[in-house]
């Protein structure tokens, strides 16, 4: 058994994980031996002294030298952003991405940042252009990593472009890509700077992508941790965004009450100028979930104070999610004919869009006004009409299954408004599940 | 006022307001002096490349300068454990000191094992006794695989508790 001490200094290193490897050897085997006079010694370096004041305020004017020269480096960055992603796009999206990798000029933080706040802004709008934004901004992230920024600030932005390229994966339904992007993302948070921010956006995508897999319990904690990182650096504005999401998942899963709660409370801290979108955007949801809980009348009015504020920003996408609630608070008041309107038109805006799985839904509800009004064959030819067109876009096989068993009910005068109820609830459950297969519903009891 | 010159009366406005803030900070934290610097330095390196997305600079410094100091803790807890498994495996590997044997390092190991908690004895047996992998003895104990690792540290940290009775050492040692 080896009997020498450790001194002060091998002690000291030694918590630090800092001697060389034969010294830390001779270390632990000694500490092993459980010698007593080595353990009180390590137990006396604990807690550390507080660092004198005066050392810690030499090391604050020290780590300020040099400082400006970065600041203003960054600021002119900063300036030429703009006329370097204006260079790019003149470009096809190919050949941008083949700059990025290649041409220094544009291996700037600035026209990364600039690049991604974009591909956020498409994904509301236009998918296609949302993924090729994306997918710039990851080239443009990750070619960072040969120029003179430091290594967990580019870390911080690839963990922003993965999970803005995991976001737009979500939006395009391939959801098995967005869980890989945000795993990368999350890896690289690791590496980054601990912005807590930075952290906060990421739990934000992990939470939409939760949804849409329908784990909302999972969303919820993400959505809370995000509002404490949030609140932890002041940003109030962002922890009404959150608790904007937050109420909109409570919502899905049915929470009508504190849905309306968590939103009104998130419109309160939101600043709408810093996010107008967002603003609309929570008053639409306010708007569904007042439908929802038959408070109609307070949705309607929200429908109307929403519908000029969409036209002016030509939100194309949200006005159909927004004609789609008119048709639905039509149906609810019984103005059937208005109700089928406001379907056909929402249909016939998804289909031309491509966006397959949103036009099976409004189909649905469009069949069930043909089943209230009694209108069999009207159903019929609507299933036969639509059922091979979603064939061709990417509605997965099991929806389809469900779709086309729901046809045959249809063919047979079998369909009911609880097939379109259950069928609905299923195509939203089904959406993150494709896996997920539909149960018919059971023959209708008869009273008797 | 140039751009030049607002960039830098800015920032050492912004500076000088969250000086003395910071400074308790580090001082709560216990941040050595000799690395403080560093912590510093990184966090008003992010504060630069950040600034015109942060709502309200000072506090989003003071909340980046915690969370270094939190990692640089975190760091220092795991090149600590790295150091103990480390030289566990190569103690038990071959006789580096001709006059400790390996059977006293087996001894005195499974002597120092007696004194954490079972599951980590088991798992630490399993990994410095029998060779397994951190996945494979995490497994054969019936734990899955991606917290593998996280199990393992939780259980160097145990080992390292008991040799060092220091509370650098992360509270939390039982599996």
């Amino acid at each position: 058994m080896s009997e020498a001490h450790l001194s002060s200094r091998q002690i000291e290193e030694f918590l630090r994980g800092a001697l060389c490897s034969e010294e830390n050897g001779r270390a632990v085997r000694h500490l092993l031996t459980g010698c007593p006079t080595c353990r009180t010694a390590a137990a006396q370096h604990w807690p550390p002294p507080r660092p004198r004041t005066a050392d810690l305020e030499e090391g604050f004017s020290r780590a300020l030298d040099g400082l400006l020269p970065v600041a203003k480096s960054i600021a002119a960055e900063r300036a030429a952003a703009p006329v370097l992603l204006r260079e790019l796009q003149a470009h096809p999206a190919g050949r941008q991405l083949v700059l990025a990798q290649n041409s220094r000029r544009f291996w700037t933080w600035s026209l990364t940042e600039i690049v991604l706040e974009r591909a956020f802004e498409a994904g509301f709008d236009d998918a296609q252009e949302a993924g090729e934004l994306a997918e710039l901004g990851v080239a443009l992230a990750a070619a960072l990593r040969n120029t003179a920024c430091p290594a967990p600030v580019v870390a911080d932005l690839r963990a922003r472009a993965h999970s803005t390229r995991g976001n737009t994966r979500r939006i395009q339904g391939d959801l098995v890509g967005a869980e890989s992007e945000l795993r990368e993302a999350s890896r690289l948070l690791a590496e980054g700077t601990g912005d807590p921010q930075e952290e906060a956006r990421v739990l934000l995508r992990v939470a939409y992508l939760l949804g849409d897999q329908r784990r909302f319990e999972e969303a919820v904690r993400s959505f809370d941790r995000a509002i404490a990182l949030f609140r932890l650096v002041g940003d109030d504005h962002w922890v009404g965004r959150t608790l904007i999401d937050k109420g909109r998942f409570r919502g899905h899963a049915g929470r009508l009450e504190r849905a309306i709660q968590l939103i009104e409370s998130g419109l309160e801290l939101l600043d709408p100028a810093r996010d107008p979108r967002m603003a609309l955007a929570a008053k639409h949801n306010l708007a569904v979930f007042r439908c929802e809980s038959g408070d109609l009348g307070r949705a309607t009015a929200l429908v109307r104070e929403l519908l000029p504020q969409y036209a002016i920003r030509h939100e194309r996408l949200s006005m159909l999610r927004l004609r789609w609630l008119e048709g639905k608070l039509a149906q609810a008041q019984r103005r059937l004919p208005r109700a089928e309107e406001a379907f056909l038109e929402v249909q016939e805006g998804y289909l031309r869009r491509e966006l397959g799985y949103d036009a099976a839904l409004v189909t649905l509800d469009l069949a069930g006004v043909y089943l209230e009004q009694g209108r069999a064959a009207d159903l019929k030819g609507l299933m036969t009409q639509v059922l091979p067109v979603f064939q061709t876009f990417e509605v997965h096989r099991e929806a389809l299954v469900a779709l086309a068993l729901f046809k045959r009910a249809a063919d047979l005068q079998e369909a009911t408004v609880r097939w379109v109820v259950e069928l609905s609830a299923y195509l939203e459950r089904a959406r993150g599940n494709p896996k997920l297969r539909f149960q018919p519903p059971g023959p209708t009891p008869v009273a008797g | 006022m140039s751009l030049a010159s607002r960039i830098e009366y800015d920032l050492e406005d912004l500076l000088g307001n969250v000086r003395p803030r910071a400074l308790r900070v580090l001082g709560h934290f216990r941040i050595p002096e000799q690395d403080a610097d560093d912590l510093l330095q990184q966090s008003f390196l992010v504060l630069l490349y950040k600034r015109h997305e942060v709502r309200d600079p000072e506090r989003w410094f003071l909340g980046v300068l915690r969370n270094h100091c939190r990692r640089y803790w975190q760091g220092r807890r795991r090149a600590l454990y790295t150091a103990v498994d480390s030289a566990v495996l190569e103690g038990l590997a071959a006789p580096v000191d001709p006059d400790q044997p390996r059977s006293d390092v087996r001894r005195d190991l499974d002597a120092a094992l007696g004194h954490v908690p079972a599951r980590c004895r088991q798992l630490l047996r399993l990994r410095y006794e029998q060779g397994y992998r951190p996945v494979e003895a995490a497994r054969r104990l019936g734990y899955r695989a991606s917290s593998a690792y996280k199990v393992l540290e939780r259980c160097i940290a145990s080992l390292t508790t008991r040799l060092t009775s220091c509370g650098i050492v992360a509270r939390r040692t039982n599996v």
